[in-house]
């Protein structure tokens, strides 16, 4: 669907990607992992074109400049808290009917994520896991067939990640592709099909768990162990 | 490449309407309009009465006084407003999006940055026009008192008043745009826009060098129009500036542009419009609206001004301004408080 090739973004003198290449595929729930400061919601505020790169390309068919990305995807970072002082309904709704998704699928994913009855509260009101589950039916209010999430499950509570993982799961098998960056491992294990491990800048490791444990000479490792042993 | 469609700008519009009628700084504004406004008028209408001797005393300048006498000095409340309290509207209408993260999320969609900044500015300036609703209330009042208005030169400083919030607007917004800090845009903002006031001040003292920069200031141009004048150099640089500070907000906000790159952008962009302003200084047509006003010459003013009216009538009108207007304005901020879930426009 997508391939990134060795995408650099420098801060002053700071390297925060050294060259991150990965390949993103049509359908599959791609877990983006690293430790604190790897660069994950760099790449994916490279890859929206929210940050301009340094170097390096994302391509489909073809390359890929910054506002051709924004048809093929939609990225939502982690801790905004859009339009706070509106209630939730008129934020979803405006958000969707922004990006042309009706009525219908606002109310699906409304039920989806159990934020029906928040609907008259303001924004700003809401509790932590339940910004975070705003945060997650805006983005999947849009029409763009790769969502990339940064950290859509840290805040919420075991009910809600056992509940959206495998809600995750079913829009992926609809078509739709989601990178999710996460940083908890269990996490990611239990949603993503395949995951992309990022270590400062750099991406250290790509596959499924059992390549990444053949990556890091550990066949019956789990995955905490191999992750140490890649980062 | 997705392309908005028209229920676009109708979506973007609903929401700044929106996020203006939340803000309390918008609110403040509106309060405080009334008490300004009114104090303004009061003191209009008693100096009228004093320069033309309608109250029954002496007229010592009856033959002088303007037929804007009382225009003018009303809508001063709005320079002060405009200057001072504005600015604040505007930058946080940009502020609260970057700050909030909705930037972000609005960046991703298929409208254009400049379609959203144009948008923005017409609600802010349409929000400007509905706090003129107790100036025209004095006008009214003026009117209904027997007190004369000349339609052309009040249309023309009307239409600097809007010209110059316009661009305190442009100018806000584009500062919002490129500083983070909305407290340091704020700043930045008011040391543009009371040095525009400090700068025309200068230039009506002393002249010189400040007065060739003050001819760049809204601040000349509505002092123009006071006197009933129409020049199209001033409302063309006027239009040039809210052009160039929207320029500028565009591109400080686009992303994937690394700074140095916005430099780049801006420093020809300068140029160009510092041309452009040199170019529209040169442009010397003009009209004079006083002939057009239907008043009486300044030699036959004094006997038309029997009869006007009393600062008496004028001051039993306070209560409009200093309890009924905050009055009205809380109660349909309060009503406008309450949630709606399922309007998005």
């Amino acid at each position: 669907m997508l391939d990134v090739h060795f995408l650099t973004k420098r801060f002053g003198d700071y390297w925060a990607l050294r060259g991150a290449s990965f390949s993103i595929r049509s359908g599959e729930v791609l877990g983006l992992v690293g430790p604190n400061g790897a660069g994950k919601t760099t790449l994916l505020e490279c890859l929206a074109g929210l940050l301009p790169i340094d170097g390096g390309h994302v391509r489909g068919d073809e390359p890929l400049v910054p506002c051709e990305r924004r048809d093929v995807l939609f990225y939502m970072p982690d801790g905004i808290l859009p339009w706070p002082q509106q209630t939730v309904g008129w934020t979803l709704r405006f958000s969707a009917a922004l990006q042309g998704v009706t009525e219908a699928d606002v109310e699906e994913v409304e039920m989806a994520l159990g934020l029906g009855p928040l609907g008259p509260l303001r924004v700003a009101r809401l509790s932590k896991g339940h910004r975070k589950r705003m945060l997650i039916a805006l983005a999947l209010l849009t029409p763009q067939p790769l969502i990339l999430l940064d950290e859509p499950f840290d805040g919420l509570d075991l009910r809600a990640v056992r509940d959206i993982g495998p809600w995750f799961r079913s829009i992926a098998a609809t078509g739709r592709t989601l990178l999710l960056a996460i940083h908890q491992l269990h996490d990611a294990v239990r949603v993503c099909d395949r995951l992309v491990c990022l270590n400062d800048g750099r991406v250290v490791g790509e596959g499924t768990v059992d390549e990444l444990r053949v990556r890091a000479g550990l066949p019956n490792a789990d995955l905490e162990e191999v992750f140490l042993a890649l980062t | 490449m997705r392309s908005p469609d028209a229920g676009s700008w109708r979506l973007l519009f609903g929401k700044e309407r929106r996020e203006l009628a939340s803000s309390r700084a918008w609110l403040v504004s509106l309060v405080v309009l009334g008490p300004l406004v009114g104090h303004a008028f009061i003191t209009a209408v008693e100096s009228h009465a004093d320069m033309t001797g309608s109250a029954g005393g002496p007229a010592p300048l009856a033959h002088d006084v303007s037929p804007l006498a009382v225009v003018v000095p009303t809508f001063q409340a709005y320079v002060v407003v405009a200057s001072l309290l504005y600015p604040f509207v505007a930058i946080r209408l940009v502020s609260s999006e970057k700050q909030s993260g909705a930037l972000k999320l609005l960046l991703q969609a298929p409208s254009s940055l400049g379609t959203m900044l144009a948008i923005k500015l017409l609600v802010l300036v349409l929000g400007w026009v509905l706090a003129w609703l107790p100036g025209l209330a004095a006008l009214a009042l003026w009117r209904s008192y027997g007190g004369q208005l000349a339609a052309p030169e009040t249309a023309a400083v009307l239409s600097e008043h809007l010209l110059r919030a316009t661009l305190i607007c442009a100018i806000a917004i584009a500062v919002a745009a490129l500083i983070d800090n909305p407290a340091t845009a704020a700043v930045i903002t008011l040391t543009m826009t009371l040095g525009s006031l400090a700068l025309d001040f200068i230039a009506r003292l002393r002249g010189g060098v400040a007065l060739a920069i003050d001819l760049y200031t809204p601040e000349f141009a509505l002092r123009t129009l006071e006197r009933g004048e129409v020049r199209l150099s001033l409302v063309v640089i006027t239009l040039i500036l809210t052009l160039g500070a929207l320029l500028l907000a565009w591109v400080w906000l686009s992303p994937s542009r690394t700074r140095r790159q916005r430099i780049v952008f801006t420093l020809p962009m300068a140029v160009g419009v510092a041309l452009l302003l040199f170019g529209a200084a040169q442009l010397h047509q003009s009209w004079d609206l006083t002939g057009l006003a239907g008043i009486p010459p300044a030699g036959e003013r004094a006997s038309a001004y029997s009869g006007y009216p009393l600062p008496t009538e004028a001051r039993s009108a306070a209560v409009i301004f200093y309890l009924l207007w905050p009055l009205v304005v809380l109660a349909l901020w309060w009503r406008s408080r309450r949630p709606r879930i399922t309007q998005t426009s």
